[in-house]
């Protein structure tokens, strides 16, 4: 299983390397809603600083969604996911490939935005650890739903997708943004049982990805 | 008429007559409360339609793993999961309506950013995904599946939603003024109107489910007979050319 | 399973009826197949050959009708009979962005092809290290579907289900291809061919089965 997950990931990440779609699609809409706040805002720190953990994390979302989309419309493609089935590939490798890559797909853009929050709005991150830590379960946790559900509504049109997306992981935008908060304004203790809820419920879904998606794949 | 409609007609009979009793006994019988006056006839039928809008969506999770699991799948699981979800949708929606009625005198406002109100509000999205997900033209099975599936990851998230939204208001936040008029002493004939909203609202499920379900049954039925006629007439014309 | 003078039986239907979103595409239909044979289905589109071939992988479901696959049942050991199963589809199941040979490396790694036999079969049907090393992406029609085919073929496995696979060749590579089959056939596995074109590969087929309006007959024995 982890073998096929690894190879999975690798000719993820290597195909998002080649067609750069994220990288075009997402970037520039990262900067445009930077400027467009620290302009809104009209650049006043103390507002700006209170507004970041929000403005990253629904900015991380949309990225997140696209990243989920794209990965489950390579394999629709040419049809390679019929061809991995009949070839008998373990589905939760390729669940667990497909969530590794996504995540680090993810991980590159929440590096890019923190920074250019960091610079553009002067506003210094505290507890990058706590920060980089929440992150990256948060992106496990709407990562693992977004592969099922992007499976269960490929083919089906565009906008299902979001419809399902959002409902499902609102808690994650919750805790990501109050764990933020609380990083920022470097008190990490607050942040204890929200970071717990994340762990909880990237735990919950990624057990239940990886029992379901073979089912998914299937249908 | 058959045994089966006759059963049916007659939950559908009782639910209407007790939810008659109820507002009779809600609206008349029963004594304003002290703090919140006629405010608390609400009681009667805000909670039991909440109460029902979960049952719902457990009844079409419980019906969706079993058509999942291969060795019990039938159409029927299928069907009742969607006639459950479309009941849930009315009931949520409901439950809004009528907690915004409560809402508006005892708050001031139509609707807030309160827990259960917005956890309410994220239950009645997932369900409307579901059926949006089911409308989508696809084979019979795909559709059973796919939205098995989408209820299954739903319905765990619902407990989650109701966790971080409970947080987000409530931890390091004062005690709001939303919360002390939610609290009654309910007794004598209070608490019969009480019960008896619940049950009468549950018969109402129970009718509306058993009725969608009827219907949707009998129309899986004659896109079968629709099939079995193409098969006829492809075996036809290859006898034909034989 | 009873096998006969032909050998050990591979796959068996009676009576299959699959429905595909309701529309019969498989209608009381009968098919045996035994090992080392090469099987020609043949018929117009629309008769249900792809169906037939799907139904064999396990990718659809019969609605009635008895089908075994190596001894088993699809419908409820899939998983078990795809081991067993190479099936080259009318889709090329490749991935644009990577280079031919990149797709190859990734199938050998997940799905159990042996690299260096597709490489092989790369070279034999025509290809080039030049047209390997491209996108996936600018490859003509004709050297994706040598690319597919060569992966079905080095599948280590008993049975290779074809779906009109001479389609965008041309005539060399197509016999390279027919000759192909007869050699894995001679080595024991068992070839199922559909398509419609004619001559072409009932000279090397063993039996040949007619398809129409989604049944099947046998046309000749060799």
């Amino acid at each position: 299983m982890l073998r096929t997950a690894v190879v999975m990931a690798k000719k993820d990440l290597r195909l998002e390397w080649r067609a750069r779609v994220l990288l075009n699609q997402v970037l520039p809409f990262v900067f445009v809603v930077i400027v467009l706040f620290a302009f809104g805002f009209d650049a006043k720190v103390e507002i700006l600083t209170q507004v970041t953990p929000g403005l990253f994390w629904v900015t991380t979302f949309f990225g997140l969604e696209l990243a989920v989309s794209r990965a489950i419309a390579i394999e629709g493609e040419n049809q390679a996911q019929v061809g991995l089935v009949m070839m008998g590939v373990n589905p939760r490798g390729m669940f667990l490939g497909k969530v590794f890559a996504i995540v680090v797909e993810v991980l590159v853009l929440e590096v890019v935005l923190s920074a250019g929050i960091a610079v553009l709005f002067n506003s210094p991150l505290h507890e990058v650890a706590l920060l980089a830590g929440s992150a990256f379960i948060a992106d496990i946790g709407v990562a693992t739903v977004g592969i099922v559900l992007a499976g269960v509504t490929e083919g089906l049109g565009g906008s299902l997708l979001p419809l399902l997306l959002f409902p499902v992981v609102s808690p994650v935008l919750l805790s990501a943004t109050k764990v933020w908060q609380y990083g920022l304004e470097e008190s990490p203790a607050k942040a204890l049982p929200w970071s717990e809820l994340l762990v909880g419920f990237s735990l919950i879904y990624l057990v239940l990805g990886i029992l379901v998606y073979g089912v998914v794949l299937e249908g | 008429m058959s045994r089966n409609a006759k059963l049916k007609r007659g939950v559908g009979i009782t639910a209407l007559v007790m939810i008659a009793i109820t507002f009779w006994l809600g609206l008349y019988v029963t004594p304003p409360a002290e703090v919140m006056g006629n405010l608390v006839r609400m009681l009667y039928i805000h909670p039991p339609m909440a109460w029902i809008a979960y049952l719902a969506y457990g009844i079409t999770t419980a019906a969706s793993l079993l058509y999942l699991w291969k060795r019990t799948r039938r159409r029927e699981w299928d069907l009742i999961a969607a006639a459950s979800a479309e009941a849930g949708v009315f009931f949520t929606g409901l439950t809004i309506l009528t907690g915004s009625i409560w809402g508006r005198p005892a708050w001031g406002v139509w609707w807030t950013w309160d827990a259960l109100l917005t956890s309410t509000a994220v239950l009645f999205l997932l369900y409307l995904g579901y059926l949006a997900l089911r409308q989508v033209p696809m084979s019979e099975t795909k559709r059973g599946v796919r939205s098995a599936i989408a209820a299954l990851v739903a319905f765990i998230d619902v407990p989650i939603v109701h966790e971080s939204v409970y947080w987000w208001k409530t931890l390091h936040q004062t005690p709001s003024v939303l919360n002390p008029s939610m609290n009654v002493e309910v007794h004598g004939s209070m608490a019969w109107a009480l019960l008896l909203g619940f049950v009468a609202f549950t018969m109402a499920y129970v009718w509306m489910v058993w009725t969608r379900y009827e219907t949707s049954k009998r129309q899986a039925e004659l896109a079968d007979l629709e099939v079995e006629q193409a098969i006829r007439e492809r075996l036809a014309v290859e006898e034909v050319r034989l | 399973m009873t096998d006969s003078p032909q050998g050990r039986l591979v796959a068996r239907l009676r009576d299959v009826t699959v429905l595909l979103d309701r529309f019969p595409a498989l209608v009381r239909c009968e098919f045996d197949a035994y090992e080392g044979e090469v099987i020609f289905v043949q018929g117009p589109n629309g008769s249900g050959k792809t169906t037939l071939l799907r139904l064999l992988g396990g990718l659809v479901e019969a609605m009635t009708g008895s089908v075994f696959v190596f001894g088993r049942d699809p419908k409820t050991e899939a998983r078990a009979i795809r081991r067993e199963v190479s099936y080259l589809a009318h889709a090329y199941q490749m991935y644009e962005e990577l280079s031919g040979r990149e797709n190859l490396e990734f199938f050998a790694a997940t799905a159990g092809c042996d690299f260096d036999q597709a490489l092989e079969w790369t070279h034999r049907l025509g290809l080039i290290d030049r047209d390997l090393g491209a996108r996936f992406r600018v490859l003509s029609a004709g050297q994706r579907k040598k690319i597919s085919a060569a992966i079905a073929l080095s599948r280590r496995c008993e049975l290779l289900l074809i779906d009109e696979p001479h389609a965008l060749l041309d005539q060399v590579s197509k016999a390279r291809l027919d000759s192909g089959f007869t050699e894995l056939a001679r080595a024991g596995r068992t070839v199922i061919v559909a398509s419609h074109e004619l001559d072409r590969i009932s000279a090397l087929a063993t039996r040949t089965y007619r398809m129409s309006n989604g049944s099947a007959t046998l046309v000749e024995s060799a």
